[in-house]
Parts: structure tokens; sequence; C-alpha cells
């Protein structure tokens, strides 16, 4: 027995109080949890789809260009010490950078130019693994090639139509025999006019092996703002630069956070209404409770000892309040991801640190709700409660 | 022990005052009941010697230290130790049992009530003659039973005086009888006792009896 079993004996005799409020303050904690937990789910799984939809950074050399003109005569811009990307340092320097796990595709590239069938062809050179998960939105008439295939190629819509090239026809590059693998359907961007073959090929048509003209880069951004991965990834490889696609970051980050916000806000408004029925509640039980508070006063009980009798039945009903609403919540998760159909972006895990802020988030939350009701507790003169003894 | 000097109270500035200008003295041991009609102002005189409520202005002394001007902690620290109050009536926590009612006075802390503070708890409901109820709750008891709870709770500190105000008044004439009888003997063990009652029989069982009225002290009934 001590301060702290006052509380808990009134929280047992008035049960069905303690409970009514322990379920609305449990109802506003399981919409939030759930709705975070939904909102984020569907988040990431809404950005790895997006990233399908291409690269968010470009990683490319750096060099400079010079302006040559003589005697008004303009022989245009003429780049200086332009060196294609050496992937041997480059790929493990991005795998380094603190932000890796924001990092889906790295996707290198290496142009050439090339005889194709004895007409002369812009060739793209990929990694296929790579290039297909950016690539989300290619469709083929033929197929995809697979991670290792060194013969086959892609061909853009347009180009096929040039070169008069069908799915599972061979051609000759260079002289060497490769396979289209499968022709593109129009994409209406740069795509359509050239052959993707495999990237070691291109390199060793460019006569620069183990090096890229430039990496494509597609980055998660729900984490952290695509400028902190574009910072560390330029900080990683001084010798290149590194350019965020900002209009494609933020138009895909807009949906993203739109729904996190929207759902943020509403969370926000649910615990703030569980908070004032909590002020609502414990200021009636105030005004009920005077007696007892007189009573407690005139055994030598100080304000602050009749405050905490209040603040500790706010956090008791916070503490199990918060523990059911993350339990609840989870069920809201699984059932609302059911709802929608978003089975894909997989059921919520147990995560212990998520229930913890959640209890802690409630806890504090009744705990400050109950601030203003425990004040006003402790201001009761015992004169004032004597009148109605 | 208790002098009380000068003491106004006034509830409105409009009103004429509860307490006007009262000087009263209580010997340590001493059986005092104040009786007067409704209104005279024998509970607002009370609440002031037991600390419960401030007089606008005046002195209340107790062992020659003024517990008026007091800091609250003070007067908080004398309630729970020098002092017990022991009203008309509905003075338990309903959802406390009689044992826990009587240990009220040491749960004001985090610290778990002690078992020596049980034993003694357990001791003063033997002296009440409450000590089969100690876990009955406090609906379950008559009112006479309360009443011996809340005196018993009033004691369990060892507190040096019992303020009791119309202690018996819900009451009926036997159960008050014992109550009285009760505080009588807790009077000859030592016990300084100050009652406020309407009951003059009941007054006049004690070892002084002063009569109020208009907020004044008019002399021995």
């Amino acid at each position: 027995m001590s301060l702290l079993t006052l509380p808990a004996r009134h929280l047992r005799a008035k049960w069905m109080r303690s409970l009514l409020l322990a379920a609305v303050f449990t109802l506003g904690l399981a919409s939030m949890s759930g709705l975070y937990e939904v909102s984020t789910l569907i988040a990431d799984n809404f950005e790895k789809k997006l990233l399908s939809y291409g690269a968010n950074i470009l990683i490319t050399p750096r060099y400079e260009t010079l302006k040559i003109s003589y005697g008004g005569y303009s022989l245009g811009d003429v780049s200086m010490g332009e060196e294609p990307i050496n992937l041997g340092t480059a790929l493990p320097a991005v795998d380094s950078v603190p932000l890796r796990g924001n990092i889906a595709v790295v996707a290198p590239k290496m142009l050439a130019a090339a005889r194709v069938n004895g007409r002369t062809a812009a060739l793209v050179g990929v990694d296929w693994e790579q290039e297909l998960q950016l690539k989300g939105y290619w469709e083929t008439d033929g197929e995809f090639p697979e991670g290792d295939d060194a013969t086959a190629v892609l061909v853009g819509a347009t180009a096929a139509d040039k070169l008069g090239l069908r799915a599972g026809q061979t051609l000759h590059v260079d002289g060497r025999e490769l396979r289209v693998a499968g022709v593109l359907k129009p994409t209406g961007n740069d795509d359509d006019t050239v052959l993707f073959v495999p990237l070691s090929l291109a390199q060793e048509l460019a006569g620069k092996p183990g090096r890229a003209s430039f990496l494509e880069v597609a980055a998660l951004c729900s984490g952290c703002p695509i400028e902190d991965i574009t910072a560390q990834l330029q900080a990683a490889l001084p010798g290149s630069e590194v350019r965020a696609l900002a209009q494609v970051a933020e138009s895909r980050m807009y949906s993203v956070r739109f729904a996190q916000n929207l759902a943020f806000s509403v969370s926000l408004v649910i615990l703030l209404t569980a908070c004032a029925m909590l002020v609502m509640s414990m200021l009636s039980s105030v005004a009920e409770r005077k007696r007892e508070i007189g009573i407690m006063r005139a055994v030598g009980f100080s304000r602050a000892g009749v405050a905490v009798v209040f603040v500790a039945e706010a956090l008791c009903i916070g503490l199990a309040a918060g523990a059911c609403g993350y339990a609840t919540g989870r069920l809201l998760t699984a059932y609302v991801l059911h709802r929608l159909e978003a089975g894909a972006a997989g059921a919520p895990d147990f995560d212990p640190a998520a229930c913890a802020a959640v209890v802690l988030l409630a806890v504090l939350s009744a705990g400050l709700a109950a601030l203003f009701p425990a004040w006003r507790a402790g201001r009761v003169e015992p004169a004032e409660a004597l009148v109605a003894l | 022990m208790i002098t009380a000097r000068s003491l106004v109270k006034r509830y409105s500035e409009t009103e004429t005052p509860a307490v006007d200008h009262l000087d009263l003295h209580v010997d340590e041991g001493e059986f005092v009941s104040i009786t007067g009609r409704s209104g005279s102002g024998k509970s607002t005189l009370l609440h002031i010697l037991s600390s419960l409520i401030r007089p606008d202005s005046g002195e209340v002394l107790f062992r020659g230290r003024d517990i008026c001007t007091a800091p609250e902690s003070v007067r908080n620290r004398l309630r729970g130790a020098e002092f017990a109050v022991v009203f008309q009536q509905h003075c338990l926590l309903p959802y406390l049992s009689v044992l826990e009612n009587v240990l009220l006075p040491f749960m004001r802390g985090f610290a778990p009530v002690g078992r020596k503070h049980r034993e003694t708890a357990r001791a003063v409901l033997r002296r009440v003659g409450l000590g089969h109820k100690e876990r009955s709750r406090p609906g379950e008891l008559s009112g006479g039973e309360q009443q011996r709870t809340a005196i018993a709770r009033a004691l369990v500190r060892g507190a040096r005086v019992l303020f009791a105000d119309e202690p018996t008044g819900s009451l009926d004439s036997a159960t008050g009888t014992s109550i009285m009888q009760l505080l009588r003997e807790l009077n000859a063990d030592g016990l300084t006792v100050v009652m406020v009652t309407h009951n003059e029989e009941f007054a006049r069982l004690s070892g002084r009896v002063l009569a109020m009225a208009d907020g004044r002290i008019a002399g021995p009934a």
C-alpha cells in the first residue's frame, strides 16, 4: 500500500468508467498506429513500384567544356578531360555511403556506336538485372534477357523498324553474332532509337573495359531527402558529377508524402480528441471527488500528493490503452491492407520499438491531458471540500 | 497547548463574520465541547483550529508557534501527525477497506506502508472495537462503525489533538453515546479533544463546555 494504491483502487472501483475511458483512448491510438503503419507500408510499396518508372539520380563523369572560336569561325563546345566512370571503384564507393539502404538500383550504361547488319547504330550497354528493375514499364514482343546473357539484344521500336529486326533473329554487331531477344514496344523516349546490349560488349566495342558512360540510380526517398543521398554519393565519388533529377524525385515523393501527411493529420485529430475526452472525464471526476480530496487533505496530503493520485490514474489508463492500442492497430492494419488488396505491401511485423513508442506516446499524452485536472484537484481547498461533508 | 487570539473569519465582505475576534485557550489533555446554534461559527472555528482553513486575521498558537501563518507544508504535516479531524459523516474512501482507510495518513508517499504501521493500524482498530472488520468496505459498516473507523484513522499516527465536528450528528442516540464514551476513554488516555456539537447532553460529557453565538464565545454553557 502506498500513494499509488489510491488510483489503482479507484480505477478498479470505477471499472466501467475506467474501461470506457481506456477504450476511447485505445481507439484513438489504434487508429493512429494503424494509419501510420498502413501509410508507411503502402508508401514503401508505392515507392518501390515507382522505382520501375526510372532513375532519380544521375552520376556522370566530371568534365569541362571549352568554347572554341577564332576569326569569327566557331568550332562549338569541346569536352575536356572526360573519362568514363571506372566501375571497379565507383560501385564499391556507392556501396559505402551511409544511406546505401535507400539505394535500390544502380544501373551502369556504356554508350557505343557500331555497325549493325551493315548500318551504323547506337548501342547502350547495360547490366540486364539492374536495367530491368529500373525499366519496369518496358514491354517486349519477345523475351527479356536473363542476368548473364551475353549474346542477347533488346531493340528499341524505331531502331527495329530501321534495321528490319524482329524477335528471335540473329544480327551482326561489328562482326559478332548476337540474338534479338525482343523488340521493345514504343516508349516515346530515347529507348526507342537504340539497341540495348550486354554491358561488357559495349565496353569492348568502345574500347573501355570496366568503364561506364554514366550511372543511373534509383533511390528510395521516404526515409530521407534526395539531397542527402546525392550529397553522400558526391562525397564518395569526387571525380564524378552526381545530380538529383529533382522533378522526378519530387513528384514521386509528393504522392508518398501526401498519403503520409494525411494519415498523420487524421491520427493527430483522433489522438487530440481522445485527450480532450480524458481531460473532460477527469475534470468531472475532480468535481465528483471533492469530498475525497477533502479527506485526503484533512489527513495531511499535500496539493502535489492529491495531484499525483489523478495523474497516476491517467497514466495507468494511458499505459493500458497504449498496449491495447498497438495490438488493435496491428489488427486494423492487417484488415485495411486486406481490404485494399495491398497484400504486396507485406503484413506488418511485430516491432518492439514501435510498440514501445506507441505506449510511450499514450502514457505521455494521458499524463499531459491529466495535468490540468490534477492541478485543479490539487487546488481544492479542504474547507471547500468540507462544505460537502 | 492551543491558544487562539482575535480570530476573525468572513466568507464574504457583506456578511457578518463567521468568527469574530474570538479568543480561546485549550490545555493539553483537555476535552472541550463547543456548542451553539447553526451559523454560530463553531464549525468554522474548528476548521481554523485544525488548520483546514486560514483566518482573515488573528493567530492560533500551537506549542508557541502561529500555525495560521505557517507554510502549507507545515500545516499539511500538522494535519498528518499532530492533529486529527473527524467529521459528521461520509469521511471514509468507499473503495478502500477499513484497514486501508485507517492507513490513509501513511499513504502520502510512494514508499509502501510498512508492517509496523499495519500493526499499529490493527491495534487502533481493536482499540475502537473494529478488529474484526478490517477487510470490510465502508458501505458494509453501520454509521457508528464508520465513525469509529474515522476515529481510528485519526489516532493511527499518534495525534495529540482530535478535532471532532459533530461526530455524533448522524448517529442514533445509543451509537452516539458509544462514540462519546470512546472519545472520553481516548481523552482519559491523554488525547486532547476539541468537539463541536449541537447535542448538549453529549457536550456535558466533556470536561469543559463553551457556548458560541455570532462568532464569539458567549461563555461557559
